[in-house]
């Protein structure tokens, strides 16, 4: 039976270095796809779910709060969109939101300061926060990415991802490194461990190339599913997406 | 590295899409040219291309052994001279008709009817649908063209699909222009559906969209854009190659030859935003879709062919910078009003969408961060722009 | 005459209602001072935060009193979202237990998650609504698409029950549209979507 009629999400993810629209592999690679302004126009037009901008900035090694890209992309979307990348302090959050953000997503600064996470729920609210975790696979066994450095993380991903959920986050967004950007699907695992002690919705991301990727994550209860390249380099437009998952009985707008 | 930065060897700039660069901000066009100039065994090439032209006679199962997308330009022009000439096959030649025909290109395109003696099949859409094609595409991607990017590639392979031809042989390969990974560079063979999709100029555009976008277009309007279905393609063994990895390319020592066997004809003087006059011939509208390139990614045809002239060892890179700085980056004011009344959208329409799609970190803005643009509604390039020429 | 302004107190996100307004052709006023409201018919107060930020601004702005006067002299305010629950008594999510604007006789409590069955909170997404049984306002025409986008962890308990016009599901039934005389308040964000435009239009014809 079903408890509730909140639909399951479809969200581009676009990835933006000097205002314009990237593509990965595993994390690297980086590859201008092109314009960003057009890249929004096709998603406006096409009325998406809601859209993340994460700003990666891999050129310089550190991240920026790119402000301008923010205000030029709020400018045109009418509908809800995050932005992650370069947040540090609360300030940040406050003018992101301002500018017509309706989330932020955190990555590096809630593994490096361990209080941000708890401070941001507080003064925002957790509805305004998606903690993101990337991570590898190694021998079968997940790790926290660092995607600044290129590196493996040493940190207990378990304990990670339980103190991000008893922290009261939003929404989690999980991107599999190993399977970003090569069209071949998503990796699961961390949402087939987690889901049922995790209490707020979860986002996956990574590897996502046809319609049934993401029925097979909608399956395994992730609430939202996060693409990048299956947009800029198959033939899938969102709708035929929408309509295929729509034939298979999942919940869509 | 900076925002915008050019490669040290040719010019090309960091915010071309797919194309890469190493850590010494060298591109992966000059890398493939190093590659093309030396690693290729070009007899072996030609031999292959011999082999692949008695496969095709022996296996064809159609009267014409395969098909040609030409526009009557440098490189088809060419093509039909190795299929026909070296490849002693017959094809079959297909247009896909320009937004906006010049003279010089039709007199180009019959000229392939007559000195090859090939039938040629053109495409003349439906200018109704055609038209509201290149406005969405405008609106959208800041794109009129992409209709005419959709359909000069899927339109012959749909025909080949249609008339069971299986090779569909088009021109120059990307890696001459560093399109992709360094894997996709040295391996790219065939042109699939996904390579359309990534470096036809869609942008992330597709054909469902269209539908959605305006309602009074039908699915069966759009039937001659469309890439043909996988079992198709499967079933009748279509095979869209690049006769650029059967034969060195280049497009000086092309031109020379085309105009003196074939009397091909350039242009005198250079198209709006080039120095030269040898590219986008057929189409009066085209200088247009190459100015869109320059206001989003701070390039177009006269860094496109200035750089390649340096990879050729042809041009200096002093050449080059006066070159692109002299030609580039004002609007196209030849067949200007036409363009309007082709999309049916005045000037200050126009200057909204060009203004949407440009990208702010290469122009200068005022404090508020609006595009500054001067009284003839020019854009004013960021100094960063001029001093990536190092 | 109709004039329309949109509260801005300093914790919301105040870009993407005037950005909707000016799609549906309303003109707006921002207003950031207590006194400035009187002057409007229509008052807009959105919100995107916690309850203790957005009602420790509101204090010390003083739009807590100048609000509660306008809802008293039949203005009408339209409340979005955390703006929907600040017009109530108290929140559960209130960590230092502040009170509310007291427009609107009820509290605040919490969504109950329950990841057996998929009810996840926050409530993020696109969830449909349908009518109460006291529904008396048409807000919505039969063939408009029903989806709202939402983004909360909180909903409200008033204590006339038939204010609510509309609900939510997501495990239980939660209020989606109330309406108490002149005072409408949105769970979800009317400015994210076509058929919320329609919805905002309808409120700036009040």
């Amino acid at each position: 039976m079903d408890l509730t009629n909140l639909k399951k999400r479809i969200i581009p993810i676009i990835l933006i270095n000097n205002h314009q629209v990237v593509t990965s592999r595993n994390f690297s690679d980086y590859r201008v796809f092109g314009n960003l302004e057009q890249t929004i126009e096709i998603f406006n037009r096409r009325d998406v779910d809601e859209i993340i901008m994460l700003n990666i900035s891999s050129s310089k090694k550190k991240e920026i709060l790119d402000l301008n890209t923010l205000k030029a992309m709020s400018r045109n979307t009418l509908m809800p969109f995050s932005y992650g990348g370069g947040i540090k302090t609360l300030r940040d959050i406050e003018k992101c939101l301002n500018l017509g953000c309706d989330k932020v997503s955190l990555n590096n600064i809630i593994r490096s300061d361990n209080k941000f996470l708890y401070e941001a729920v507080k003064e925002f609210g957790s509805q305004a926060i998606i903690a993101s975790l990337d991570y590898v696979i190694d021998n079968d066994k997940p790790f926290l990415y660092d995607h600044l450095t290129s590196k493996k993380l040493d940190i207990d991903f378990d304990d990670f991802i339980k103190s991000v959920n008893d922290k009261n986050c939003g929404e989690i967004l999980i991107t599999c490194v190993n399977s970003d950007g090569y069209l071949n699907g998503y990796n699961l695992s961390i949402l087939k461990k987690y889901r049922k002690i995790i209490n707020c919705p979860i986002l996956v991301n990574g590897g996502c190339g046809v319609p049934l990727n993401m029925l097979s994550a909608f399956e395994e209860g992730a609430d939202a599913c996060g693409a990048g390249s299956i947009f800029y380099y198959t033939k899938y437009a969102y709708k035929d997406i929408k309509d295929f998952l729509k034939k298979k009985k999942i919940k869509i707008r | 590295m900076d925002p915008f930065f050019r490669c040290i060897k040719c010019y090309f700039p960091s915010t071309k899409p797919s194309l890469y660069f190493d850590k010494n901000q060298v591109c992966n066009a000059c890398k493939y040219q190093l590659y093309y100039d030396k690693d290729i065994n070009w007899d072996e090439k030609l031999q292959n291309f011999r082999d692949l032209c008695k496969e095709i006679k022996n296996n064809k199962k159609s009267d014409y052994d395969c098909i040609i997308p030409v526009s009557g330009g440098k490189d088809s022009t060419y093509q039909t001279h190795l299929i026909t000439k070296i490849g002693d096959l017959k094809p079959l030649l297909v247009s896909f008709e320009p937004s906006y025909p010049t003279e010089v290109g039709r007199y180009n395109l019959n000229n392939l009817t007559k000195s090859f003696n090939c039938d040629l099949i053109q495409l003349k859409k439906s200018k109704e649908i055609y038209k509201k094609l290149c406005r969405i595409g405008f609106d959208v991607v800041g794109d009129h063209e992409w209709p005419n990017h959709v359909g000069i590639f899927c339109w012959p392979i749909q025909m080949a699909a249609k008339l069971n031809i299986k090779t569909v042989f088009y021109g120059e390969t990307p890696g001459l222009i560093g399109l992709g990974r360094w894997d996709e560079l040295e391996n790219q063979k065939i042109i699939d559906r996904s390579w359309v999709e990534e470096h036809s100029g869609m942008n992330g555009l597709r054909l469902n969209d269209i539908l959605e976008f305006d309602k009074t277009i039908k699915k069966k309007d759009l039937s001659s854009y469309v890439y043909p279905d996988e079992n198709i393609m499967k079933d009748k063994n279509i095979n869209p190659l690049f006769t650029g990895n059967y034969f060195k390319w280049d497009h000086q020592t092309i031109i020379s030859f085309i105009e003196k066997e074939y009397s091909w004809k350039k242009l005198d003087k250079p198209i709006d935003g080039d120095y030269a006059g040898f590219e986008d011939l057929d189409c009066g509208f085209m200088a247009m879709h190459q100015y869109f390139k320059f206001i989003k990614y701070g390039y177009s045809r006269a860094t496109d062919h200035a750089s390649y002239e340096i990879r050729h060892g042809r041009m200096t890179k002093e050449q080059a910078k006066e070159k692109i700085i002299k030609h580039e980056g004002r609007i196209p004011r030849t067949h200007f009003r036409e363009f309007l009344d082709f999309l049916k959208i005045d000037e200050e329409y126009f200057i909204k969408i060009r203004n949407k799609y440009t990208n702010p970190i290469l122009f200068k803005k005022d404090n508020d961060q609006e595009l500054l643009m001067d009284k003839n509604n020019e854009l004013i390039l960021e100094d960063d722009w001029l001093k990536s020429f190092n | 005459m109709k004039k329309i302004c949109v509260i801005d107190y300093g914790i919301n996100n105040i870009s993407s209602i005037c950005k909707a307004l000016k799609k549906i052709n309303e003109d707006y006023v921002v207003v950031s001072e207590k006194d400035q409201i009187k002057n409007f018919s229509n008052i807009i107060l959105p919100g995107v935060g916690s309850f203790d930020s957005g009602m420790n601004v509101m204090k010390k702005k003083g739009f807590d009193i100048s609000l509660k006067k306008a809802a008293s002299k039949g203005q009408f305010i339209l409340g979005i979202c955390l703006g929907m629950q600040l017009l109530f008594n108290k929140s559960e999510e209130s960590i230092e237990n502040i009170n509310g604007l007291n427009i609107i006789k009820g509290i605040v409590s919490k969504i109950k998650s329950d990841n057996f069955n998929n009810i996840h909170v926050p409530h993020i997404g696109w969830n449909s609504i349908f009518e109460s049984n006291t529904n008396d306002i048409n807000l919505l025409k039969k063939e408009e698409k029903k989806d709202f986008y939402f983004v909360n962890s909180y909903y409200v308990i008033p204590e006339n029950k038939d204010i609510i016009k509309y609900y939510f599901k997501h495990g239980k039934n939660y209020p989606a549209i109330i309406k108490d005389k002149n005072v409408i308040a949105t769970q979800f964000h009317p400015e994210k979507s076509t058929n919320g435009l329609a919805i905002l239009k309808k409120f700036c014809r009040f």
